[in-house]
C-alpha cells in the first residue's frame, strides 16, 4: 500500500467503523508508513495533494452564473457598492496578490492544487494559489473565541464525527469581494469525507454550509470535490515580488530624477 | 508534439481561468474583458516577457497590414500554470520570434489573454479550453516563423 492509498472502500462505506490503535499499528507494520499524521485513534487520512475533480460527463466549464444568492437588503447594498467600485476595472483581491479568503479559497482550490498535512491535533490545508494556509485546529490546540484574530480565512476548529471531519470557521472578516460575500458574523460549516469515484479515484468531498443572517436570508450550501493527485506537488506562488520591484524602480526614479516617480514611491504600499 | 497535449493540467488551468469569473481565485483579474470562447493566433518578436504571478505579461512586436511592426501587450496565465503546461525558465526570451494563442479582448482592441504559445525552438506550451474555437494547430504549422 503506497503513501496515498487509503483504506478499502468497503471500510469507508460502513459508516461509523472505527479503527483503533491496534489496527492502525497493524497496518503500519504491514504496509504503510505511519508517522505523526496517525494518531492513537485512526481517522481517515486526508494527507496529500488534491486537485479538481470533474466527474465523467460533467461539463468542465460552468454554465451560467447559477441561482441568485439570497442576500439580505444590507448585503445587496454592500455588494452593489463594491461591484460599482470595481466595475470596468481589472481589480479584485487576487490581482493585488491578496488571497481569496473563505469560502473562495476552499471552493476554487483544485485548479491550483491544495495540499493537506494531517496531524492529530492540527490539519494544515495549503492552497497553492497565493499560498493561502488554513489551520484546522483540533482538541487542545483550540483557543478561546475571544482570542481569535479575525482573518479573511477565519479561524477553524475541527473534530471527527466517525469518518467525517467537521470544520467550523468563524472569526471571518467582512468580505464583499467574495464569490460568496459575507459579513464578519458568518459561520462556515464543512463536512469532509473520503469516497471513491466511478473509476476508483480517491476523492475528497466537502459538504459546506455558509450561515450569515446579516448577509443571507437563509443558509447557502454546496458540495466541493477533489481528486487525489498521488504525484502532485505544490509549486511556490510568489505574487508580491513584482510590486516590490516596481516600488524600488519608483524609488530610483525619485532619487535619480527628482520629480519623477516621487509620487509612486511616496505612496508605495510597503511600509 | 500535439499542441493540446498535457490536457489534464491544461484543462484544469483553463477551468481555473474561466470558472471564476470576476471574483476569481484563478482568473485573478476580471475575466469579463476577454472572450474565452475564442482563440486567436499571432506571430511576432518578443520585446518584453515577464512570467510572474498572478499573470504573465508579454509585449510582442507584430507586423501590421503594411508590414510595419507595432507592439501588442498581452497578459496570460501565472508562472504556476505555465510551468505545469511545460514552460521552463529561459524558454521564451526577448528577441525570440514566437507564435501566441490568446483569448481576444471583447472591446476589439489589440491584445488578450495568452493561453498558449509556440516558442522559437518549436516547443509548444498550451492550455486547453474545451469547446473553444480554434483550439487546435496554429496556422502555418507548429514551428514559429
Amino acid at each position: 500500500m503506497g503513501r496515498h492509498d487509503r483504506l478499502p472502500e468497503s471500510v469507508w462505506q460502513r459508516g461509523g467503523v472505527r479503527l483503533w490503535a491496534a489496527a492502525a499499528a497493524a497496518l503500519c507494520s504491514l504496509s504503510m508508513p505511519c508517522g505523526a499524521a496517525i494518531g492513537a485513534e485512526a481517522h481517515p487520512d486526508f494527507s496529500g495533494v488534491w486537485t479538481w475533480y470533474i466527474a465523467p460527463g460533467q461539463s468542465p466549464l460552468p454554465r451560467g452564473r447559477g441561482p441568485a444568492l439570497p442576500f439580505t437588503a444590507l448585503a445587496k447594498q454592500k455588494v452593489d457598492a463594491y461591484q460599482s467600485l470595481v466595475r470596468g476595472t481589472s481589480d479584485n483581491p487576487g490581482a493585488h496578490c491578496l488571497g481569496s479568503g473563505m469560502p473562495a479559497s476552499m471552493l476554487f482550490s483544485g485548479g491550483y492544487p491544495m495540499e493537506i498535512v494531517q496531524h492529530h491535533d492540527l490539519i494544515l490545508v495549503i492552497y497553492e494559489a497565493w499560498t493561502e494556509i488554513r489551520q484546522l485546529y483540533l482538541a487542545d490546540k483550540i483557543i478561546p473565541a475571544s482570542d481569535r484574530i479575525p482573518d479573511r480565512n477565519g479561524y477553524s476548529t475541527a473534530r471527527w464525527d466517525g469518518d467525517t471531519l467537521i470544520v467550523e470557521t468563524t472569526a471571518l472578516k467582512e468580505q464583499e469581494d467574495q464569490t460568496y460575500p459575507h459579513s464578519a458574523q458568518a459561520r462556515i460549516l464543512e463536512r469532509y469525507h473520503l469516497a471513491r469515484g466511478p473509476k476508483g479515484e480517491q476523492l475528497l468531498i466537502n459538504d459546506w454550509t455558509l450561515t450569515d443572517p446579516l448577509f443571507y436570508t437563509r443558509p447557502v450550501t454546496g458540495e466541493k470535490k477533489w481528486a487525489l493527485d498521488p504525484k502532485g506537488i505544490l509549486l511556490p506562488y510568489e505574487c508580491n515580488e513584482e510590486a516590490w520591484l516596481d516600488h524600488l524602480e519608483a524609488l530610483r526614479k525619485a532619487k535619480d530624477e527628482p520629480g519623477k516617480g516621487r509620487t509612486a514611491a511616496a505612496t508605495g504600499a510597503y511600509p | 508534439m500535439n499542441l493540446l497535449s498535457n490536457a489534464r493540467v491544461a484543462t484544469l488551468a483553463a477551468l481555473t481561468l474561466v470558472a471564476f469569473g470576476s471574483s476569481a481565485a484563478l482568473a485573478h483579474h476580471s475575466a469579463a474583458m476577454y472572450d474565452f470562447t475564442k482563440n486567436v493566433w499571432v506571430a511576432g518578436v518578443v520585446k518584453d516577457v515577464r512570467v510572474i504571478n498572478p499573470h504573465m505579461t508579454l509585449t510582442l512586436a507584430v507586423a501590421n497590414g503594411r508590414g510595419e511592426p507595432h507592439d501588442i501587450q498581452f497578459e496570460g496565465h501565472s508562472v504556476n500554470n505555465f510551468y505545469r503546461a511545460g514552460w521552463r525558465p529561459g524558454l521564451v526570451k526577448v528577441g525570440d520570434r514566437i507564435k501566441v494563442r490568446y483569448n481576444p479582448r471583447k472591446d476589439g482592441h489589440d491584445g488578450g489573454f495568452v493561453n498558449g504559445f509556440v516558442a522559437a525552438n518549436g516547443q509548444e506550451v498550451a492550455f486547453r479550453i474545451p469547446g473553444a474555437e480554434g483550439a487546435g494547430t496554429p496556422p502555418g504549422g507548429t514551428r514559429a516563423r
